[in-house]
């Protein structure tokens, strides 16, 4: 019996100690000389990586299989193959390891963006409330970014039937030993959107500079998306919301469109700032932009001086917001008002969408006569057209081309012809979502498109 | 002091327990073997005084004063005590020969000892006697040869410029790619954390190995490399105070200078300066504006082109400097003979309820290089109560103080050698080449320079490098018999080590005066302070731990059952700080730090530079462990065993992941004493044990961290902090896994041959290893590797142990001889696409492939030399040629030839002891088998740039024409040719076989416990001789290389004479 009591006694004594101290005490963490990123401070210095979250990290694949230039032949032979292949529009575009870069830089935003996440959630939102917010608001922009940015050039274009296709692996924390599948386009489309909108709810109209999305950024970045994925009624009502904050153009007549690179890095008109990473198929130096499409520039439209440089009978180019030969791939208020004016013709608001074009063109245009009295398919094309014209080598213009695709009216087939063949890509081809680097499917299992 | 005071409450003890009376008492003392009277054994009243000693029948008598206890004594058996009441007759006192008592081993694991009959797992126990043969003071060094399967891997040692000048220890092989693979070391109850060499080896009384599952997994997430378990002395309760002494000196002569054959004689050398400098390979280094170090004979020979020497003075330089050899100059000056000195005192005794044991140590050695000395007092004591019979406490505290100087100048890391470099000449301590060339330096006075000379002699008392070191250890144990068979057990365990290195330049050592002088502006003003520079460090380690354990032993019939279970907590915190001071005067105390590092100064001779911020770093970590443990042992009448451990480990190394899943670490064992069994049982084999044991053991891989961790910087585009991601941690980060199988027996026959054979095949899983990862998962640019829990490998051999009594009847022999085998395959790896296949054969570090060893030695392989230039010759297109480049950049993985491993594959020892009246001789015999080093040879690129890359070989190089047939050394090339040099170095033909047999040591000890006997209250004395590292005996290679050091500069296992007492009363 006596046994039994001090047997009894023990176990408690056991079960005490068990439970007493295991948890806290073992998450101190052991080195106090690494960082172990778990404050506000963290995370905020995580999402002003720059070189991570906006430079140089945007993919060039979708403005490479646009097609707006054209390539010689002598030249295309040179290439590295995934830029090569993508510009023929390739079933396998990836050759080994290289090129991962424009799956995986968009990852590592992702993995930031998750970090500062991680870390927002284990911290407490009550003693800087506002700090908070603008913190997840803009963890949210860019995760939400850099997803877009993956299914504008990995998923096919979103809409009624597409919405159970093939999506993107959604990644949601930093576990590095998670199993992940592909998505359908569907909910791809609905993280970016919530996310943006949540991010919408949590930002301050401002942000110290164009690195670091504001809800601006955010709202306008809703109207692109409700945009792509043909909500018209959204995209109006957050472009037309982001334009009442703040929507100053940038008047082309005040600018002297001979220099080298007319626009300035953080010009009037750039809400946020991202830019594509180098490749060598497009270089500012080489790129030969398509004549066809140079045509469309009318004499007095200031950006065929501004956007162009002819040299040796090619016209580079050299329009980036960036200010040098370094593409922008951000957002400005040029396509906002491109965006208000689609919207609005399409949810049946002519006159107010006329009004944003010509307002955009304005400040584009010496000596603009503003149109007017244009039928509304007319009004569209022409709408479509500037887009074209306006938005070249940002990083739309594929989205653009799969989207309009959609609309018999609207699509296109577009050709390539190198080394004597004829390549022809038509409209909602399952080949508008590019495979997957090959390194990728290989280690992530995943279903290749 | 403390040790006085216990002594001191001893005696009062014994006092307070004695009692008064006075009657006769007659008895007969006999062996509990035999039966026999043992003639000569003393009765005692206490240490000192002697009552009678029993006669050749062994019967005694003596008259009882104030005595109500004896100590009955005699050599060879274990003293007994003794309880007297008035007028008894016919006392019998059996003693217990001390030559039974150690068959009794009583392995220990940290957690539980049990004698090894009982145990189902593989151990191998290393007695006190055996640990005291060798007279190193390092307690790890002794194992050398000694323990079976334990490996001391000396591939990095005495390399030049060898950051890891460490010995690594394997225990059966390794299991481990990234993670440190040497075993867990445990002190008693708890995982040493400070420095195991520094503990007094005197102190130690046994050393228990535990190899397989069913001996390491009470150790669990730590102990898939093996554990070494080390038992300090104790006091025994009812034992008589005995005082041991052990005095030994060690002497070794100075270093073999010319072991290593890198080395060209002076005149060689100097032929060969001179035909470079006629072919104008000196001609950009002359005269640039670096002031690029030239050697005196390339000096003198630009001197004598421009005319400022003549051609006799050229003649004479040359001939005298073509009599010097660096080695001897180096074997004079900067070596000497070494000298140890260890002296031990220890008591120990105990009462009824007492026992204690109080040890102290001092060790001085004077080391080989002149200018390094250690020094080391040490103490260690333990004193064990038992206040009621249920309970006892331990207490336990040691000290361990060092004092280590190294001053030394090794020649071998100069930046320039040549082999006629003297160290003195007629005026002083001579200069020797250094950073710039020796016109440039002489100027130095002339242009108001501070002397620029680097003089190697004169550094000796320049610098000043001490460190101390200070440990200190608590233990207390508390342990209490709740019901007969059960008892509670509280151990708790403090270390404290405070480490402080101290490195003073003094301001006319080489270091500072070239600093002020690179420093001095074309004014002549000093920006850099013209003072001593002073850097510190301090280190701290504390580490506490606590256990709570509930043990229970029950026998219910035939049935046994001991169980154990418990839980441990350990926190480990190392801090350190350093700190540097310019301009610092020793005297006042006072430094120079106020200066403008932000300023870029124009240098001498050339470019300019800021002055180096003096950096002081602080760090801290803390690791904390947290397991809950429970073992299990079970046997029916002794015959069938059965054993099971588990063990569950969280850390605050590991991720959430891995301590919330909590699968734990497991062990079973099951023996059968076959020997035991009626069927069985016979007079020939007495024993017959037959042992199956397959368990999961851990390894922690300290270097990755369970949390992200980024980096913090300056955006240059925002002025904002930024955040770099530096590691995305590991949130699943957990312990390297091993699946242990251990099929083994023990055996005894005839009751002096014994031996043991064991089996095992270790499958190691989720070791770290250079993954390819995801890029969704985790991209950290360009390419998507991690390191992390993947790889796998599998290492297999076994081990075999014989031993043979003592036989003979005037000269008694026996002999202990084991034998092992391990070899290791790497099963899972995806391979590192960083590394080029050159990568493969340079440099020891690790280069896992999958399907081979991962100690694999790779070669370039060997095309032979061109017949017309003496050029190696390479294969480019299935052509011979010379174009090196372009070879080594078409190579792959396949065209390397793989020798097999750099770790011997086979290691064995074979211990011999004969003992005729009181001497007794044992000899060590050791051997490696079945494996290959690489040595070095002449490198032509380096002899032209700074003269290392000397070798012998250089005299058999190619010559002539049809040389390709007799030699494999390449010719001259007479200019600096890119990757020549690498396909001969790192080529197949400089592999060589390791295998060797050794002589490791001869000991000679003479007993005068007979002489002595019961005179001057001596138990024991005898003196002892001890050579230790005695020589090679056969080797496979034909250059007369020590396999262990193959590219050692000199000879790094000098004969060590030891000559020592060893004396208890």
């Amino acid at each position: 019996m006596k046994a039994r009591n001090t047997l009894t006694l023990l176990f408690v004594f056991f079960s005490i100690l068990m439970q007493g101290c295991k948890k806290e005490w073992l998450e101190i963490r052991s080195s106090k000389g690494l960082v172990i990123p778990s404050t506000l401070v963290d995370a905020e210095a995580i999402l002003n990586r720059t070189s991570i979250m906006n430079a140089s990290r945007a993919s060039p694949l979708g403005d490479i299989a646009a097609g707006d230039f054209v390539v010689p032949p002598s030249y295309w032979s040179s290439l590295v193959p995934w830029q090569a292949n993508a510009y023929l529009w390739r079933d396998e575009v990836f050759i080994d390891n290289v090129g991962l870069e424009n799956w995986g830089n968009f990852y590592q935003q992702i993995y930031y963006a998750n970090l500062a996440l991680d870390i927002l959630s284990k911290n407490d939102k009550t003693t800087d409330t506002n700090k908070f917010n603008n913190i997840r608001g803009r963890a949210l922009f860019f995760r939400s970014w850099a997803y877009f940015q993956l299914a504008q050039v990995y998923c096919m274009s979103y809409s009624e039937q597409n919405k159970s296709k093939r999506g993107l692996p959604l990644r949601e924390g930093t576990d590095l030993d998670v199993k992940l599948d592909r998505s359908t386009l569907e909910q791809t489309y609905m993280l970016v959107k919530t996310d943006l909108e949540e991010a919408v709810s949590l930002l301050d109209k401002n942000s110290e500079n164009i690195y670091q999305p504001n809800k601006k950024s955010a709202l306008m970045m809703l109207a692109r998306v409700n945009l792509i994925m043909q909500d018209y009624k959204e995209a109006l009502v957050h472009s037309d919301e982001a334009i009442k904050i703040d929507g100053t153009l940038l008047d082309y007549n005040k600018l002297n469109l001979s220099l080298a690179y007319p626009f300035k890095e953080n010009n009037t008109e750039v809400i946020f700032y991202a830019s594509m990473s180098y490749a060598q198929i497009i270089s500012d130096t080489r790129i030969d932009v398509n004549a066809e499409l140079l045509k469309t520039y009318e004499d007095n439209d200031l950006r065929k001086k501004g956007f162009f440089n002819l040299k040796n009978g090619i016209y580079n180019f050299k329009g980036s917001y960036i200010g040098s030969g370094v593409y922008f791939a951000g957002l400005a208020k040029d396509e906002l008002y491109l965006i208000r004016s689609e919207s609005y013709l399409r949810t049946g608001d002519a006159d107010k969408s006329l009004a944003d074009l010509n307002h955009l063109l304005i400040n584009r245009y010496s000596d603009f006569q503003p149109i007017k009295d244009l039928p509304n398919a007319e009004l569209l094309k022409r709408i479509l057209l500037e887009r074209r014209k306006e938005l070249l080598l940002r990083c739309i213009a594929w989205s653009d081309l799969k989207r309009l695709n959609l609309d018999k009216e609207t699509a296109r087939t577009i050709t390539r012809s190198v080394e004597g063949s004829t390549y022809i890509l038509e409209p909602n081809s399952e080949r508008y979502a590019m495979p997957i680097p090959k390194a990728v499917v290989d280690l992530g299992k995943y279903e290749q498109n | 002091m403390i040790n006085r005071y216990c002594i001191l409450a001893f005696l009062v003890l014994i006092t307070f327990f004695t009692a008064k009376g006075q009657s006769s008492i007659k008895g007969r003392v006999v062996d509990e073997k035999t039966q026999k009277g043992i003639a000569g054994a003393t009765i005692k009243a206490d240490h000192s005084l002697v009552l009678a000693k029993t006669d050749s029948e062994g019967a005694f008598v003596f008259s009882l004063k104030t005595y109500d206890t004896v100590w009955i004594s005699s050599v060879g058996y274990k003293a007994k005590k003794l309880a007297i009441k008035r007028e008894q007759k016919n006392v019998l006192v059996s003693l217990m020969p001390e030559s039974v008592m150690i068959e009794e081993v009583q392995i220990s694991t940290g957690y539980y000892s049990l004698p090894k009959e009982r145990a189902t797992g593989s151990f191998d126990f290393i007695d006190r006697k055996t640990l005291q043969r060798n007279t190193s003071s390092a307690i790890l060094d002794r194992l050398e040869d000694i323990a079976p399967s334990l490996q001391f891997d000396k591939r990095k040692i005495g390399q030049m410029n060898s950051d890891n000048n460490r010995t690594a220890m394997r225990l059966r092989g390794t299991n481990t790619i990234y993670a440190d693979g040497s075993p867990l070391i445990i002190l008693d109850n708890f995982p040493y954390d400070g420095d195991i060499n520094g503990l007094n080896p005197n102190d130690i009384e046994s050393i228990t190995v535990l190899k397989d599952a069913a001996a390491t997994s009470i150790w669990g997430a730590r102990a898939s490399n093996g554990v070494i378990v080390l038992t300090s002395k104790k006091g025994k309760r009812d034992q008589p105070l005995t005082v041991s002494l052990n005095a030994v000196n060690s002497f070794s002569p100075r270093p073999d200078l010319t072991y290593g054959k890198d080395f060209i004689n002076a005149k060689d050398y100097i032929d060969l300066e001179k035909v470079f400098f006629e072919k104008g390979i000196y001609d950009a280094r002359y005269s640039d504006a670096s002031k690029s170090p030239l050697s005196p004979v390339v000096t003198w020979l630009y001197q004598h082109r421009n005319n400022k020497i003549s051609d006799t003075d050229l003649d004479q330089r040359l001939r005298s400097a073509a009599q010097i050899d660096l080695r001897d100059e180096a074997k004079r000056y900067l070596y000497r003979s070494s000298f140890l000195q260890q002296y031990n005192v220890n008591m120990r005794g105990g009462s009824s309820d007492l026992s204690y044991f109080f040890s102290g140590g001092w060790d001085g050695q004077r080391l080989h290089d002149i200018g390094n000395s250690q020094k080391r007092t040490t103490f260690s004591s333990s004193v064990s109560y038992y206040p009621i019979s249920q309970l006892k406490f331990d207490f336990g505290y040691g000290f361990i103080a060092n004092n280590n100087v190294a001053n030394t100048v090794d020649f071998r890391n100069f930046d320039y050698l040549y082999p006629y470099m003297s160290l003195k000449q007629e005026d002083g301590n001579a200069p020797v080449l250094r950073d710039y060339n020796l016109e440039y330096v002489a100027e130095a006075p002339t242009s108001g320079l501070l002397d620029w000379n680097y003089r190697p002699l004169d550094e000796l008392n320049l610098q000043s490098k001490r460190s101390g070191m200070n440990e200190n250890r608590w233990s207390l144990a508390i342990n209490y018999g709740i019901v007969k068979g059960i008892r509670l057990s509280l151990n708790l365990q403090s270390l404290m080590a405070s480490t402080n290195y101290r490195n003073l330049e003094k301001k006319d050592a080489y270091y500072v005066r070239n600093l002020v002088n690179r420093y001095t502006q074309a004014d002549g003003s000093r920006v850099f302070p013209y003072g001593d520079i002073l850097s510190q460090s301090r280190q701290q380690l504390t580490s506490k731990s606590g256990r709570l354990q509930l043990d229970v032993d029950r026998q219910f019939g035939s049935h046994r059952v001991v169980f154990l279970s418990g839980m441990e907590q350990r926190e480990v915190v190392t801090k350190l700080d350093d700190y540097t001071l310019y301009g610092y005067n020793d005297e006042l105390l006072t430094s120079q730090m106020i200066l403008d590092y932000t300023k870029v100064y124009p240098l001498r001779p050339q470019s300019s530079g800021r002055i180096p911020f003096p950096m002081s770093t602080l760090k801290e970590n803390i690791d904390r462990y947290l397991s809950y443990y429970a073992n299990l042992g079970y046997d029916w009448k002794s015959k069938y065993l059965l054993s099971g451990s588990v063990r569950w480990d969280a850390s605050n190394l590991f991720g959430v992941n891995t301590n919330q899943k909590g699968i734990p670490l497991w062990s079973v064992g099951l023996a059968w004493n076959m020997g035991d069994e009626n069927f069985f049982k016979n007079d020939v084999v007495q024993q017959l044990k037959w042992r199956v044991s397959y368990g999961k053991n851990g390894n922690i891989d300290r270097s990755m961290t369970a949390y992200p961790t980024v980096s913090y910087s300056v955006n240059s585009s925002t002025n904002l902090q930024q955040a770099l991601v530096t590691s995305p941690g590991n949130q699943n980060l957990r312990w390297e896994k091993v699946a242990t199988l251990n099929v083994g027996m023990d055996f005894r026959i005839k009751g002096k041959f014994r031996g043991s054979v064991d089996y095992y095949r270790k499958k190691s899983d989720d070791l770290i290893g250079i993954d390819l990862i995801d890029p969704t998962v985790y991209y950290g640019g360009s390419q998507a590797k991690l390191k992390r829990n993947y790889a796998k490998m599998e290492t297999a051999g076994m081990d075999l142990t014989l031993g043979y009594g003592e036989i003979g009847s005037r000269i008694k022999w026996s002999n202990e001889f084991w034998l092992s085998k391990t070899s290791n395959r790497v099963t899972d790896y995806y391979g590192d696409n960083t590394i080029t296949v050159m990568g493969y054969t340079t440099g020891m570090d690790k280069r896992p492939i999958k399907d081979k060893s991962l100690d694999a030695l790779y070669s370039l392989p060997w095309f032979g030399l061109d017949h017309t230039t003496g050029n190696p010759l390479v294969i480019n297109d299935g052509v011979r040629n010379t174009e090196y480049t372009k070879y080594i950049n078409s190579l792959s993985m396949n065209d390397l030839v793989n020798h097999g491993s750099s770790v011997p594959i086979w290691t064995g020892a074979w211990r011999n002891n004969f003992r005729w009246k009181d001497l007794t001789l044992s000899f060590n015999i050791a051997f490696k088998l079945g494996y290959y080093f690489r040595r070095n040879s002449v490198e032509y690129s380096l002899l032209m740039t700074n003269g290392k890359g000397m070798h012998e070989d250089y005299l058999n190089r190619w010559k002539q024409a049809g040389d390709e047939a007799v030699t494999n050394v390449p010719s001259n090339p007479f200019a600096n040719i890119a990757n020549r040099d690498i396909v001969y170095t790192q080529s197949e033909i400089l592999a060589e076989k390791g295998d060797h047999i050794r002589l490791r040591d001869i000991r000679l000890d003479y007993s005068l416990s007979k002489l002595l006997h019961n005179r001057f209250k001596i138990k024991d004395l005898s003196i002892y001789g001890y050579l230790n590292n005695v020589g090679i005996l056969w080797r496979k290679n034909k250059l007369g290389l020590d396999p262990d050091y193959p590219s050692a500069s000199y000879y790094l296992s000098p004969r060590i004479f030891s000559l020592g007492i060893k004396m208890s009363y």
